[in-house]
């Protein structure tokens, strides 16, 4: 160092070199900090594909399952309606069959009534050629009869009104 | 048959029981005892038909195939 200014300068330079260094330093920091966070995102983004894959694999697991529980749930209440088809049809036919029965019971007990009535009914004895007299509009049997009284005999196609004229008992 | 709703089949049937009855007792004149047998028989009919449309309405309410 012949002079102060040469001195100064060699300082100066000495302070250009270092900071060319420091420059060149700070670039590479700078390239190898990006490459790292280049290589974070990279990380951040696989990690996140897998976390979505991830989900998405529990996602269609659970709605797989719910899919099953829903055919489940479809079979049973299939299967139960059907039983309850089954016996509702069963308990109709025993009910049809049981409202025949008394039907058919109604049916003979109106017959029997049916042929009671033309037992009794009053043409029944008439056609037959019998006779019904009667005398005040009651059968002759209730009533004591004696001559001169006007009695009423019932044929199946005449009204016969007569007047007493002789009684005779039958002999026992 | 009766067209009256309020029809009632064991009331019907109960009166023709009691016609026999006042037949068989015969106590009454003729002409009584004609109309008595001719309500009778309306009666057995209406019971006929009340019987008839029950089957029929059985048949509807669980199919006619049945």
């Amino acid at each position: 160092m012949k002079t102060p200014t040469a001195g100064a300068e060699f300082v100066l330079a000495g302070f250009r070199g270092f900071e060319e260094r420091l420059n060149d330093n700070l670039k590479v920091i700078e390239r190898r900090a990006g490459s790292i966070l280049q290589r974070e995102e990279r990380m951040v983004r696989d990690k996140e594909h897998l976390l979505t894959n991830l989900l998405l694999h529990k996602v269609g697991a659970a709605k797989e399952k719910l899919a099953n529980y829903n055919h489940q749930l479809n079979s049973l209440a299939a299967m139960n309606i059907k039983m309850q088809h089954i016996a509702l049809e069963n308990f109709g036919q025993s009910l049809k069959k049981n409202v025949k029965v008394k039907i058919d019971q109604q049916r003979l007990n109106l017959q029997s009534l049916e042929k009671e009535l033309n037992r009794l009914s009053p043409h029944y004895f008439l056609e037959r050629g019998y006779t019904r007299t009667e005398i005040n509009g009651m059968p002759v049997y209730q009533n004591q009869i004696k001559k001169g009284d006007q009695i009423t005999t019932f044929t199946l196609n005449q009204k016969i009104t007569s007047t007493v004229e002789d009684i005779t008992d039958y002999e026992q | 048959m009766n067209n009256n709703t309020t029809f009632s089949y064991d009331l019907t049937l109960r009166r023709i029981e009691e016609i026999v009855k006042q037949l068989e007792e015969d106590n009454k004149g003729i002409d009584e005892l004609s109309a008595l047998v001719k309500e009778a028989s309306s009666l057995i009919k209406d019971c006929k038909a009340k019987l008839r449309s029950t089957e029929e309405d059985i048949r509807k309410a669980f199919g006619e195939g049945d």
